[in-house]
């Protein structure tokens, strides 16, 4: 710490002193010329500047229902008759492949193919087979669209989790919000354009770390906001008994002076970050009230929604919040929902996890449409990687367990520029392998920045001596999947 | 004369200096009007010293044709002209390449060149007296000039645009439109960045011209290079998947290779009868052809949204900034799209001069977004003269519907939201005659669904949205009234308060037992809980199954021990925070036991000794520990109180032994409450044995349960 701040104080002092030779230098040299503003370019960073899209886009927001544990994709939308036919019979080692196995069951003396328990149905004009643990996601099929081949380079977790919310498997680069806060900018300016839900589940769950939604090298204004899953969404904000808004306003005038006079003395960047942020949480005290007000909803609401809506940090709860943010202008809105990670009882917990988020995944997706949203918000349902199409530990006659499978898994994306009630990709006939159009993480970041108007290759940020970008050194935009 | 040459030598001296460090200083540079227009003249300037130099050159090298008595004074006065000419021209080009908009790479070689040009000159000035380096650093500068000026011109001609005429039939349209083919558009592009650089009229390699369709049909020296219908059998595809080793195989293993989607493409189309007027337009979306095209399209091809949608007048950012305030976002949709749209924020900041301001963007505006603003009919009026506007969104606003007729105005609104509005059937008839609008969204509006049926069926060119509509027969299950207390642990004077999201929701409420829909008390204020309990609620309404029951096990804050001391260890992995962890009010979560709110025992007994000062009047003790049957986390096999009032002479007051669960029942905090004759002992001793053999449902009946200790109450 000392170290940093010593290093901070040399920065600014070589600053200080290249300040100064511009101007000596400046009086010799340029003196002649007559311009007394030569070298005052101003930094074009504002903090909070509305940034632009490079082309018109398709969406304006994302609302992203992180699936959290990886739901299995064979009891969920890919569904596979064969691994009820061969139920019991071990994985063809022609289908594997050698391919590497996580350590928790690459011990397995055998790998018995699973056919899904729950029964699947065709729904639709589009006749998207889903199963029978999301009848209400069933309703919606020609709102989706599924991709069924999204794979990804990591089996365990958190590194499979990071890539998905950073492109990068480490947690270092800055997560898909923050990609989107800097090069989108906020469009309220009394709301953060980059906002966290967190909902826990019931099933075997999975940690979640504000590395996900970290800004990494990016300015900090574009780190996410995680919101309280209390009675209070954002704590602190009210103003403590005996203030009123005339002396918030006072004190915040006051530390912001206080505040300018740090950074001109140290030159800190996240000072002038901290006066912004402290800004907008005056501005807040105001939006988030109306965020939080449910007597502007009508009572049917509920019933749409479901009432674990009214209980506030369930999942319900936060998608009925992100409907509201994301009305309320919020760039991104992530939800974490915690609990799919069935190694073992999926027949008991899976339709606890189902049942959690099917009604309310629903209900946001027709939410949006009923207000003219939804062709100007782009939601995205799903998990990290998918579930082996064999059993983990033993296969009883009622349960079962699978375990992970980066190699193919299913996302479903609706509304903004999405093309509506379609599948996208094939996966062979024992849900292991790809067989036709696999959509690769990086592929899946370039398509949703192309939907909000930017080019992959085009959104850089310039740090440690070379451009990053979300997607790396690879992605291609789907085409075949945008409206 | 000599002093004037001075004054040039110092001058250009003086430029490169300055020249060197404007470009330390580039990023923070900000040129001014003046020096703008004399960077622009950098393009005009420049033909100077190209000239000058190259004279100069010929004079030099040239020397024996034309040498006379004032060769060499001509030279040298070239000489300085042209430093002079050259840095000012360097100098000005500096200048222009600060106003953007070049291609960075080209951009960056030009500058440096022309600075490493300039610089040059002036050596050559100072060389001039020695002919042997002036001849080398001469060539050396001619060399350079015919760099940066190769440079130069493809930042303001673009590339190859000498050679360009030359290569006519190169040049081809790339955009896709209905009429491209699926030759032009997917294969023919893939041929020009893979193979013409060696199968072009000009270097026509085995014979082969790829460049034009009449080329390809004549073939190479092998014949013909497809049999439509059978791409096993054409040469195309043979050439392209052979062994990359093979010398035959194609493009040569030294130049970039086709990707397998490429080839796979190529093969199908050939096998589809290798049609080169089939339009892409006329494939099946599931076509596999044109699922493949989409793939290699945007390889080469600019993407198509690029190209901007809207071609009226930029507004000047200064008048968008000027309209940007905390609730009124105003901002151009992409860079280089001049439509706007406008969203408003902060219901209690609103005021309808916000939307007449907007007037000012009246010819950009394209979308505007009042949603949630109590926006009333009237306002409307300032809305509807924003004519360019294409999609309206009025959710949740104040208007009644009676305003929507002045929208008749807006002769591009396509989409129109009235979501959340007290809009009924009567006013959306206004609407139905509106030119551009294709949908108009209606739901939670006073608008039966009768009135929607109709309007859809008597206006089916607008798309009517009237979204979720409540299935009466559907009956939900309630959730579980919530306790507003986080703290399970009550202060004196603390009630427990309860309470339903749903408006008109019965709370029904138990101690210590079940909910009873009947018997059990209605909650209707905050409940006063005067001991260890656990507190049972349920929730009911009518048209609604009644929820399931959620509990709570509640704690009576109680006297805080002067002293706590532990006689037996803990297990080491457990230690918590010693005694203090006991009586510090702290609680751990349910399932989480290495936080320092637990302490665990499972060898032995856990014996705690406590002594109060002042020896308040104590009536009962409710230890408290975690119940989690999957962990083996038990309730104790016995406690016993023990007290005296000197510590060496302690009686057994009472011993109890808690209620052990019987199956897998859920995890949870519970307590055990030992009532004692209310009594004044200085000091208590409490002894809690581990559960010695788990349950028999828990079939492992020889393990030891643990005990999870987490706090000990004295009321």
């Amino acid at each position: 710490m000392a170290n940093e701040f010593f290093e901070s104080r040399l920065n600014v002092n070589r600053r200080h002193f290249l300040g100064k030779l511009s101007l000596g230098l400046g009086s010799v040299a340029l003196g002649s010329l007559l311009i007394p503003d030569l070298f005052n370019r101003e930094e074009a960073v504002e903090a909070l500047r509305v940034g632009l899209p490079h082309f018109a886009p398709k969406a304006k927001r994302v609302i992203y229902l992180f699936q959290n544990g990886a739901p299995s994709q064979l009891e969920s939308f890919d569904y596979k008759p064969l691994l009820n036919k061969m139920h019991g019979e071990d994985l063809p080692a022609s289908v594997r492949m050698g391919q590497r196995l996580t350590g928790m069951t690459s011990n397995q003396s055998k790998f018995p193919l699973v056919g899904s328990y729950f029964k699947f149905l065709q729904y639709g004009k589009s006749g998207a087979w889903v199963s029978e643990l999301f009848p209400h996601m069933a309703k919606i099929v020609d709102e989706l669209c599924f991709i069924k081949t999204m794979h990804t380079e990591a089996i365990n977790h958190d590194p499979a989790l990071t890539f998905m919310q950073t492109g990068a498997q480490q947690g270092n680069r800055p997560s898909m919000g923050a990609w989107l806060s800097y090069g989108l900018g906020s469009e309220n300016q009394n709301l953060p354009a980059f906002c966290v839900l967190l909902s826990r589940g019931r099933g075997n769950g999975q940690g979640v770390y504000s590395k996900l939604w970290t800004n990494g090298f990016l300015d900090s204004v574009h780190q996410g906001v995680q919101f309280s899953s209390s009675e209070d969404p954002v704590l602190y904000l009210k103003d403590p008994d005996g203030m009123d808004k005339q002396g918030r306003r006072r004190m915040l005038d006051q530390i912001s002076e206080l505040n300018s006079l740090n950074y001109e003395r140290f030159g800190d960047p996240e000072i002038k970050t901290r006066i912004s942020q402290y800004e907008m949480a005056y501005r807040m005290q105001t939006a988030v009230p109306e965020l939080t007000d449910m007597s502007r909803e009508p009572d049917h609401i509920v019933k749409m929604y479901g009432p674990e809506c009214l209980v506030p940090g369930t999942y319900a709860a936060n998608c009925l919040l992100a409907r509201k943010l994301s009305e309320s202008g919020v760039r991104f809105v992530q939800l974490y929902h915690q609990g799919w990670d069935q190694h073992g009882n999926l027949t008991g917990e899976m339709p606890l996890q189902a049942e959690d988020v099917d009604r309310a995944s629903a209900a946001l997706v027709l939410d949006l449409k009923q207000r003219g949203l939804l062709d100007e918000t782009l939601v995205i349902w799903g998990g990290e990687f998918g579930r082996t199409n064999y059993c983990q530990g033993s296969l009883d006659e009622k349960n079962y367990g699978r375990d992970h499978h980066p190699r193919c898994y299913t996302i479903w994306m609706a509304g903004g520029g999405i093309k509506p009630g379609m599948t996208y990709g094939e996966t062979d006939e024992f849900g292991y392998n790809i067989v036709k159009d696999p959509v690769h993480v990086n592929d899946f970041h370039a398509t949703v920045l192309h939907l909000l108007g930017l080019q992959h290759e085009k959104l850089v940020y310039k740090h440690l001596g070379r451009r990053y970008r979300l997607t790396d050194v690879a992605g291609k935009v789907v085409h075949p999947i945008l409206a | 004369m000599e002093l004037t040459k001075k004054i040039v030598s110092n001058v250009v001296l003086f430029i490169q200096v300055l020249l060197v460090f404007l470009l330390m200083f580039e990023n923070s540079l900000q040129v001014p009007p003046v020096l703008q227009a004399f960077g622009r003249a950098h393009p005009l300037l420049l033909h100077l010293p190209i000239g000058l130099l190259l004279i100069i050159a010929l004079l030099v090298f040239g020397r024996k044709w034309f040498q006379t008595e004032q060769t060499d004074n001509i030279t040298s006065f070239l000489l300085y002209l042209t430093a002079l000419t050259t840095s000012f021209t360097a100098l000005m080009g500096f200048f222009l390449s600060q106003e953007g908009g070049y291609l960075e790479s080209e951009l960056l070689i030009h500058k440096w060149a022309g600075v490493i040009l300039s610089f040059l000159c002036w050596v050559l000035i100072t060389l001039y007296n020695k002919p042997a380096s002036f001849r080398v650093v001469i060539s050396l500068t001619v060399v350079l000039l015919i760099v940066t000026g190769h440079f130069g011109s493809m930042l303001t001609h673009g590339e190859n645009f000498v050679l360009a005429p030359l290569q006519q039939e190169k040049m081809k349209e790339r955009a896709i439109t209905d009429s491209s083919t699926v030759f032009a558009a997917v294969i023919d592009p893939i041929f020009e960045a893979k193979c013409y650089t060696c199968h072009n009229p000009h270097k026509a390699k085995g014979k082969l011209v790829l460049t034009t369709l009449e080329a390809i049909a004549k073939g190479g020296k092998n014949g013909a290079l497809w049999k439509p219908g059978d791409a096993a059998q054409s040469l195309l595809v043979e050439r392209l998947t052979l062994p990359i080793e093979s010398k035959e195989h194609m493009p040569p293993k030294d130049k970039a290779q086709l990707t397998q989607e490429e080839i796979r493409f190529i093969s199908l189309w050939i096998e589809s009868g290798a049609d080169t007027r089939k339009k892409l337009s006329s494939l099946e979306e599931e076509d596999s052809l044109r699922r493949l095209s989409a793939s290699i399209i945007p390889l080469y091809h600019q993407e198509a949204t690029v190209q901007p949608k809207y071609s009226f007048e930029f507004a000047s950012d200064d008048k968008v900034s000027g309209l940007n305030i905390p609730n009124r976002a105003v901002f151009r949709i992409a860079s280089n799209e001049p439509a706007l749209q406008a969203d408003f924020y902060l219901r209690e900041h609103y005021d309808k001069k916000l939307i007449e301001e907007l007037e000012a963007v009246k010819d950009q505006l394209v979308v505007l977004n009042v949603s949630n603003m109590p926006v009333t009919d009237d306002d409307l009026r300032a809305v509807a003269r924003l004519s360019k506007i294409e999609k309206l969104l009025l959710n949740k606003t104040d208007i009644t519907g009676d305003g929507l007729t002045s929208l008749k105005a807006l002769n591009n609104l396509r989409s129109l939201s009235l979501s959340g509005t007290k809009v009924n059937a009567a006013a959306l008839e206004r609407i139905t005659n509106f030119k551009s609008l294709q949908e108009v969204f209606i739901w939670n509006t006073r608008v039966s669904d009768q009135d929607v049926d109709r309007l859809a069926k008597q206006f089916p060119h607008i798309s009517w949205e009237k979204g979720y509509v409540p299935d009466e027969n559907e009956v939900l299950t309630l959730n579980p009234p919530l306790f507003v207390n986080e703290e399970p642990i009550l202060d004196a004077g603390r009630k427990l308060v309860l309470k339903h999201g749903l408006p008109e929701t019965e709370i029904r409420y138990a101690v210590n037992c079940e909910v009873d829909s009947i018997k059990s008390p209605v909650y209707k204020e905050p409940i006063d809980i005067p001991r260890y309990s656990i507190i049972q609620v349920k929730a009911f309404k009518s048209g609604w199954k009644s929820s399931r029951s959620a509990e709570m096990v509640v704690f009576k804050k109680g006297f805080k021990p002067d002293e706590a001391r532990l006689v037996t260890n803990p297990d080491p992995k457990y230690a918590g925070e010693g005694a203090e962890t006991l009586v510090n009010n702290k609680k751990g979560l349910k399932d989480f036991y290495r936080d320092p709110a637990y302490i665990g025992f499972r060898n032995n007994e856990m014996i705690a000794e406590f002594a109060f000062d002042d020896t308040p009047i104590i009536n009962s003790i409710t230890i408290s520990y975690a119940r989690n049957v999957y962990a083996m986390c038990m309730p104790p096999e016995y406690v016993e109180v023990w007290s005296g009032t000197y510590a060496k002479n302690m009686k057994l007051l009472k011993r109890v032994r808690p209620e052990q669960p019987d199956s897998w029942v859920s995890t949870r905090i519970e307590g055990c409450i030992i009532e004692i004759p209310g009594s004044r002992f200085k000091h208590y001793k409490i002894v809690a044995k581990p559960l010695s053999k788990l349950p028999k449902f828990r079939k492992e009946p020889k393990q030891k349960g643990w005990l999870m200790m987490d706090e000990i109450f004295f009321n």
